[in-house]
C-alpha cells in the first residue's frame, strides 16, 4: 500500500520492505518482517516495541552491523539516498561514525575501559579524518563540554569506570557527535538511567537536533519517552510495524489494538490514576507466530478475518494501522 | 496503640569505604529511617539509584544488620530472636527479587523449587506438598504442568509468577519485593502487578515494594515513602504524594517522568541532581 504523499527524496534514512531472518534449531525465524520506515532531515523518529519486536535488529541493519548469522531476505536500506546493502564492508566502515552514529543502551560496555575518555571521544577524527591524536584529544574535551559535562578538562583524563551512568551516556553521545553525523541511531540510551538523568539526556539530544539538524532514530520501549520526545513514531510488535504516525495523533487516537493495549498497560504517573489493563498472553516466538495478524491470540477484538494477513488502514493523514478493524468504534472505545 | 506488623525505628546503616583496615572512611547508605507497616497494607519505596532503598530492604529481610536503630516484626526486634523464633519470622516474611532466574536453582524443577520452603519448615507429607505446589501454581496463573519444567524453559513473566508462588506458598504475612517488574516488558509487567494486587488482597498480605518506577509504585502501593540519599524525604498515602507532593524533590522526581497519558514537556533542567 502506498505511503502518504510525503517528500521521499530528502529522507536521511529510508528502509523499504526489510525482512531479516535467522536459522534456528526450531526453524526459520523471520525476526524483522517487511518493515518500511523513513526518517527525514532533523526529525526525531521513535520506534517503540517490547522485547522481540525486532526494533534493535532494524537499527543494526541500518548500520550494516547485523550479526553474521542474520540474513537479509529482502528490502532496501537507503542512507541519504545511497544503498547500504550495495556497499562494500570498507565503505560501510567509512560511513559508520562519520555519517551515522550509534548510541547503545549500555554505555559502559561500549566504552574502552583502558582508554581515557577524552581520547575515545575524539577518536573518530583520527579514524575518519586522519587527524593527529593530540588535536583529536582536544576536540574530545570540547565535545565533553558540549554535552554539559562539568570540568571537561579533568574528566577527559579519567577512565570510563570513574564516570556515573549518566556521564558515560553523555560521553557516548559526545563521541557520536564528533563528526556531526546526519543520523544518530540511539538504542534505548536512557533505559538504564534514573528519570532525572534521563530528562537531562533527552534534553541534550533535543539540543543537538536543534543545533545541528541531526536526524534521530530513537529506539525505546517507553511510551512516555516517545510522547515527550519524538515527532513521529512506529509501533513494532513481533517483527512488524503495526502502527505509524505523528506522535500527537498516535496518543490522541491510538488505532491498533496493540498500541491501545500498550497505553493501557503503562502505569501513569501524571493525571488521574487509572487501573492497568494487562495485555493477555505473551509475545509469540518468531518461529511460532499465528497465521494472519500476529496479535490475534492476544487481541480482545479478534474476529475471523484476523486469521488472514491484516491490511494497512489509513486512520488520518500520515497515520495508519495494520489492523482490519482499526477504524471501528468498538476498538476505539 | 496496636503493634504494627513491621516497624522500622531510626534505622541507619553505614558501610566502610576505605581500602585500609584502619581507614575511617564511611558511607551512610540509610540514615535514621523510620516507618510502620500495618497488616494488609502495601508500602511503596521509591528513589533513584543510590538512594538507599535496597539497603533498607535488605535490613528488613535481616540480610544486613543496621548500624543503629531497630527492625521490629510483630513488635519484636528481629536481631534479638532465638533460632527457633527466627525460623518463625522467616516463615512470615518472604521476598521477591528483580531477577528470579538468579534466585532459582537451574537444575531443579519448578515443583522442587516450590516445595523447598515447605520442606524446610517441615510442612505436610510429600503428597500434601505436591498438592500445595499445584494449588499455588494455579493461584499465580500457571497450570500444574509447569511443576515439571525447569527455570530456563520459562519466560521472564512466568519466572516471576513462580517467584511469587514461592513467596506465598508458606502463607506469609509480609512480602518484600525488590523491583520485581523492572526486567519485564510493559504488557507483562501489567500482568504481574495485577497478579500481585489480587494475591495481596486475597491473602491479606502486607507488602514492602521497592521500585525506581513511580508509575508502578502508584499502581501497587497504598502508601509511599520517597527516599533520597539514605533518608525518607516524604511519605504518605500514595495519591496524596503523587497529586500534592509537599517536597520539592518529590515534585521534581515526578515531573522528570515522561508522560504517556497527556503530552507535556518534562522539566528541562533538573538542577538538584549532582553529576559528581
Amino acid at each position: 500500500m502506498a505511503l502518504p504523499p510525503r517528500d521521499r527524496a530528502g529522507q536521511t534514512l529510508e528502509i523499504r520492505d526489510l525482512s531479516i531472518a535467522f536459522s534456528t534449531p526450531r526453524g526459520h525465524a523471520r525476526v524483522v518482517d517487511n518493515v518500511s520506515l523513513s526518517i527525514g532531515a532533523g526529525e526525531i523518529v521513535g520506534v517503540i516495541g517490547e522485547s522481540g519486536s525486532g526494533k534493535t535488529l532494524t537499527a543494526l541493519a541500518a548500520l550494516g552491523m547485523l550479526p553474521r548469522s542474520a540474513r537479509i531476505e529482502s528490502g532496501r536500506i537507503l542512507l541519504g539516498g545511497e544503498s547500504l546493502l550495495d556497499m562494500t564492508e570498507r565503505e560501510r566502515r567509512a560511513m559508520r561514525g562519520d555519517r551515522v552514529a550509534y548510541i547503545p543502551q549500555d554505555a559502559l560496555r561500549s566504552l574502552n575501559p583502558t582508554l581515557r575518555v577524552g581520547v575515545q571521544v575524539g577518536e573518530p577524527l583520527v579514524v575518519h579524518r586522519a587527524t593527529p591524536w593530540n588535536i583529536a584529544k582536544r576536540k574530545g574535551v570540547d565535545l565533553l563540554a558540549a554535552v554539559h559535562l562539568r570540568d571537561p578538562e579533568r574528566r577527559a583524563e579519567e577512565y570510563p569506570h570513574q564516570f556515573s551512568g549518566g556521564m558515560q551516556q553523555r560521553a557516548m553521545i559526545a563521541m557520536g557527535l564528533c563528526l556531526e553525523p546526519q543520523l544518530l541511531i540511539a538504542d534505548e540510551p536512557t533505559t538504564a538511567l534514573d528519570v532525572t538523568v534521563q530528562a537531562q539526556v533527552l534534553q541534550l539530544v533535543r539540543e543537538i537536533r536543534r543545533e545541528h539538524g541531526t536526524s534521530i532514530f530513537f529506539i525505546t520501549h517507553d511510551l512516555g519517552v516517545v510522547a515527550d520526545f519524538c515527532d513521529r513514531v512506529y509501533v513494532m510488535y513481533a517483527g512488524a510495524i503495526v502502527e505509524e504516525g505523528p506522535v500527537d495523533r498516535i496518543f490522541e487516537r491510538p488505532s491498533h489494538p496493540y498500541t491501545r493495549g500498550l497505553l493501557r498497560a503503562t502505569p501513569a504517573v501524571h493525571g488521574s490514576k487509572e487501573a492497568l489493563v494487562p495485555i493477555a498472553g505473551q509475545i509469540p516466538l518468531a518461529t511460532e507466530r499465528p497465521e494472519g495478524c500476529r496479535l490475534v491470540d492476544r487481541c480482545a477484538f479478534a474476529i475471523a478475518p484476523c486469521r488472514s494477513p491484516p491490511p494497512w488502514v489509513e486512520i488520518e493523514a500520515n497515520h495508519r494501522a495494520l489492523c482490519v478493524r482499526a477504524r471501528e468504534a468498538e476498538i476505539a472505545a | 496503640m496496636k503493634t504494627p506488623l513491621l516497624e522500622i525505628r531510626k534505622a541507619s546503616r553505614t558501610f566502610r569505604t576505605g581500602v585500609s583496615p584502619f581507614s575511617r572512611d564511611a558511607f551512610t547508605a540509610v540514615h535514621d529511617v523510620s516507618f510502620r507497616l500495618e497488616n494488609g497494607r502495601t508500602l511503596g519505596i521509591v528513589g533513584e539509584s543510590g538512594s538507599g532503598k535496597s539497603t533498607l530492604l535488605r535490613m528488613v529481610l535481616r540480610l544486613i544488620r543496621p548500624t543503629s536503630g531497630e527492625i521490629l516484626f510483630e513488635g519484636r526486634d528481629i536481631w534479638m530472636l532465638s533460632g527457633h523464633e527466627l525460623l518463625g519470622v522467616r516463615r512470615q516474611m518472604q521476598a521477591i527479587f528483580q531477577d528470579p532466574a538468579s534466585s532459582f536453582n537451574p537444575r531443579q524443577s519448578i515443583g522442587a523449587i516450590l516445595a523447598a520452603p515447605l520442606e524446610v519448615h517441615r510442612i505436610g507429607t510429600a503428597a500434601k506438598r505436591a498438592k500445595t505446589v499445584a494449588d499455588t501454581l494455579d493461584l499465580v496463573g500457571l497450570s500444574s504442568t509447569y511443576a515439571s519444567r525447569r527455570p530456563h524453559q520459562l519466560s521472564g513473566g512466568q519466572r516471576q509468577r513462580v517467584a511469587i508462588a514461592r513467596a506465598i506458598i508458606l502463607r506469609p504475612s509480609l512480602i518484600v519485593a525488590d523491583e520485581p517488574t523492572s526486567a519485564l516488558d510493559v504488557s507483562v509487567q501489567a500482568q504481574i502487578l495485577a497478579l500481585l494486587q489480587t494475591i495481596n488482597r486475597e491473602l491479606g498480605l502486607a507488602c514492602v515494594f521497592v521500585s525506581h518506577n513511580l508509575g508502578v509504585i502508584r499502581v501497587i502501593a497504598d502508601d509511599v515513602a520517597v527516599m533520597r540519599r539514605g533518608k525518607i524525604v516524604e511519605a504518605g498515602p500514595v495519591e496524596q504524594v503523587f497529586e500534592r507532593p509537599s517536597e520539592e524533590y518529590t515534585r521534581a522526581l515526578i515531573n522528570a517522568v515522561p508522560d504517556a497519558s497527556r503530552r507535556r514537556s518534562p522539566v528541562s533542567s533538573f538542577q538538584s541532581v549532582a553529576e559528581e
